[in-house]
């Protein structure tokens, strides 16, 4: 047998940050225990960015706490150690066990963004593992996906023996508990995946037939869902170097550009005492010296008080840093801003006006802004904004609003701190209409729109000390808007994109939009088709799924936008939108 | 003040010099030993470590000197090697009144190289070639080379260490192409440390037993 450590070890030298693909993490679960199904975790980005993320690192720990089941991880080899693998016929291997990933029972990607759909099957291609599921057989472990983008999971279904919409703690499980039994009693694929189809939230593409839907997994039990308390303590710098704590899941906002807000109902909490516990441990386990809390929107979590006031003691004592992400306007208060040592504050107004805040739902009023100047009384030198352009009935007057927003602040900021070295950055994204929202059957603005609106504003922030503008790219937010709405044509297209040299599309200097656009034209496809508006009667490709939330809800909320009508938060009385059908929300 | 020996092998040689030092910060917060903290906005752990190896070298003899708050050097070290991941296991401790600053003072280091000796032979101006930053680089390096020897069938070299710095991976890539030996950078080991004392060079575990004459030394 060839030691693929030893080979693999051979090449380090000549790439950029070898330890992404060493494995041997403090924390790495016990891997020589005698199992009877493997799984190896693929996540389509470098290590930096897949170590960080929190959904692979709860379904890892929970397939690795399973007697019978282990699980390994992989992620995207940056550019320089593809080469080099390439050279030395290397295929890709997990990183715990240096095993190739076409020996695994099941492989599963996490599909977390649009843009990284070419990434699945660069890492297919590295692994020596074709593309298609129909041309996939026996020999070839079972391919599965899940993670945020399955909400539409359409435009990446054929390449897929499974996709798992929704939550996975429970599916995964179910996945491999099925894979055991079918090893032992000689199934096939298909046996397997027959049976598979029966799991809740479970898409067999190769399967399905018109007229069937699949139900989004959802755990019940939140408060006791199983949570990593010894999560792996990454190798190097990651982009979230730190102790994350999973707050609640949904949203109780409703802004009408959110897919996560509403994808993840019903809202569910964990108590305070219960992340407390859990908070301790982990920071007990790993030695992290921060800890952040991570839900759709913190300053919204019941528990939140009570959780700063339990955990202060702690953290004082062991000197650890607790950074809260992700505050909405409305929810600061500097009780919580003081108990960070961070120097900026981050929030997102989304948009520039009171008029097209209540377009999208999105519950701040100027006076809330205004509240910033606490921010600054305790010390803040330093404001991140978010916003979006491109949103539905935008006009320039609401980008005009935006640099009125940083004049306010600025001129707040000298009023309270008399200095005028406030530090503001304006961040843009560009809208784009996701599916599972209210604002699903909306166009996109075009190319040149999109240019339009971010020169115009940054000729209005450049008259304004101390702002610092940036903006999304107008093409990859194009692409990503085509596949957040595509459909099974796209497949093809992300496969000739793949071939003919895209991979790592999230990153600009990677991102080819003229092979882009050959691979759509080639297979007789526009972009536009995917962007326009979509008339509210037409069958959508993901209508299949049941997240939930009825599909009048979106037609209701969307009809509200249009005539500026707010609705109030979840948490002040119960909207109706159905997600309760699938689990009672916890703020009810 | 407490001195750790310990070795970085393994996976943890892929592990830059910058990031070990997040590693220490974490072992010692798992290990819950207090650790005295710099005094800044963003306060950090004061450890201090002897000269950084080469990326992919690895070694058995690395140093880090803290200075560690009610704990007895036994307690420490135990703790240490149960909250330190594989490939970064501590092989002694030793107790001092002050920090030896171990960066300031080794002088070279003895690596074993996974080639023969045989055919080999270095010259007293011995140059190596190797790019840095982009550009080739030429130097004689023969006074950072202080020997290269046999020993029990293996082939041990000792280089300029510290202020005065040769990487043990550019000549050994050198002596690779120059001689047609084989060679992989991580099968490189660090074995030993000196520091020069009135023209003599200590080995660094003698040299910091000598410093505290209760101690044995042996763990």
């Amino acid at each position: 047998m060839t030691n693929f450590r030893d080979r693999l070890n051979a090449l380090l030298l000549d790439v950029e940050k070898p330890a992404r693909y060493t494995g041997g993490e403090f924390n790495t679960p016990n891997m020589n225990k005698p199992v009877k199904a493997n799984f190896c975790f693929c996540f389509p980005d470098i290590y930096e960015i897949g170590m960080s993320n929190l959904g692979l690192q709860i379904l890892y720990d929970i397939v690795n706490k399973h007697p019978d089941y282990r699980a390994e991880r992989c992620y995207a080899p940056w550019v320089d150690m593809a080469d080099v693998m390439r050279k030395a016929d290397l295929p890709l291997l997990s990183l715990e066990t240096a095993t190739p990933l076409r020996d695994f029972d099941v492989i599963g990607f996490s599909v977390q963004f649009e843009l990284l759909y070419t990434n699945v099957l660069y890492m297919l291609d590295l692994a020596g593992i074709p593309f298609w599921s129909k041309d996939r057989d026996e020999s070839f472990p079972l391919v599965i996906a899940g993670g945020p983008c399955a909400v539409n999971p359409e435009p990446f279904a054929d390449f897929f023996d499974a996709i798992v919409i929704g939550e996975g703690e429970e599916a995964d499980l179910a996945i491999l508990e099925l894979v055991a039994e079918g090893k032992e009693k000689h199934w096939t694929k298909q046996e397997v995946l027959a049976r598979a189809k029966a799991i809740d939230g479970v898409y067999v593409p190769s399967m399905f037939e018109k007229g069937e839907s699949v139900k989004k997994a959802v755990i019940l039990d939140f408060e006791n869902a199983s949570y990593p308390e010894h999560p792996l303590v990454p190798n190097i710098n990651i982009i979230h170097d730190r102790a994350t704590l999973e707050l609640y899941r949904g949203c109780a906002s409703g802004c009408r550009f959110c897919q996560a807000g509403f994808y993840y109902r019903p809202i569910r909490e964990r108590s305070a005492k219960r992340v407390c516990e859990l908070g301790r441990a982990i920071l007990d386990s790993t030695g992290f010296d921060e800890i952040s809390l991570c839900s759709l929107s913190t300053g919204d979590y019941t528990g939140l008080s009570d959780l700063i006031d339990e955990m202060t003691p702690y953290i004082n004592e062991h000197i650890v840093n607790l950074s809260l992400p992700s505050l909405r306007l409305n929810s600061f208060d500097s009780k919580f801003a003081q108990s960070s040592r961070r120097s900026s504050l981050t929030f997102a107004p989304e948009a520039g006006t009171q008029r097209l805040r209540n377009v999208i739902n999105k519950n701040i009023s100027d006076k809330d802004i205004e509240n910033i100047g606490e921010a600054f009384r305790v010390g803040y030198d330093s404001v991140k904004l978010y916003f979006m352009i491109g949103l539905p009935t935008e006009t320039d007057e609401d980008l005009a609003g935006i640099a009125e927003i940083c004049k306010t602040l600025r001129e707040l900021y000298i009023s309270i701190r008399h200095k005028k070295f406030i530090n503001i950055s304006v961040s843009c994204a560009v809208f784009i209409p996701k599916p599972s929202t209210p604002f699903q059957w909306e166009p996109q603005i075009d190319i040149p729109e999109m240019l339009r609106k971010q020169s115009y504003l940054r000729g209005l922030l450049r008259n304004i000390k101390g702002v610092n503008f940036s903006w999304h790219g107008a093409e990859s937010s194009r692409l990503e808007g085509a596949f957040a709405r595509g459909d099974r044509k796209l497949a093809k297209v992300i496969e000739r994109a793949y071939k003919s040299g895209c991979r790592f599309d999230s990153w600009s200097e990677h991102f080819k939009w003229d092979l882009w656009q050959k691979s759509f034209e080639q297979e007789g496809l526009t972009m536009d088709e995917y962007v326009n508006g979509v008339p509210v009667e037409q069958d959508l490709p993901w209508d299949f799924i049941n997240t939930g939330v009825d599909k009048s809800y979106f037609v209701k909320e969307r009809e509200n936008a249009y005539k500026g009508i707010t609705t109030k938060s979840c948490r002040e009385s119960c909207n109706g939108c159905g997600a309760n059908k699938l689990g009672r929300c916890t703020i009810c | 003040m407490l001195v750790l020996k310990y070795e970085k092998t393994g996976a943890t040689r892929f592990i830059s010099h910058i990031d070990i030092l997040h590693h220490f910060s974490r072992i010692m917060r798992r290990a819950n030993i207090s650790v005295e903290f710099s005094n800044g906005f963003n306060p950090h752990m004061l450890i201090y470590f002897s000269p950084p190896l080469a990326l992919g070298v690895g070694s058995v003899a690395e140093y880090v000197t803290t200075e560690a708050k009610n704990i007895t050097a036994e307690e420490f070290i135990s703790r240490f090697n149960v909250a330190a991941p594989d490939g970064l296991q501590a092989s002694a401790v030793f107790e001092l009144e002050k920090d030896p600053k171990l960066q300031g003072i080794v002088v070279c280091a003895d690596y074993i190289l996974p080639f023969s000796l045989d055919g080999i032979e270095l010259g007293e101006h011995y140059t190596i070639t190797y790019s840095k930053k982009g550009e080739e680089v030429t130097e004689d390096v023969g006074d950072k080379i202080f020997g290269i020897w046999e020993k029990n069938g293996q082939t041990f070299i000792r280089v300029a260490s510290g202020n005065n710095n040769l990487r043990v991976d550019r000549v050994a890539n050198q002596i690779a192409k120059d001689f047609n030996k084989e060679l992989v950078i991580p099968k490189i080991l660090k074995v030993a440390q000196y520091v020069k004392i009135e023209n003599e060079l200590i080995e660094v575990d003698e040299y910091l037993r000598g410093k505290n004459k209760n101690w044995d030394g042996k763990r």
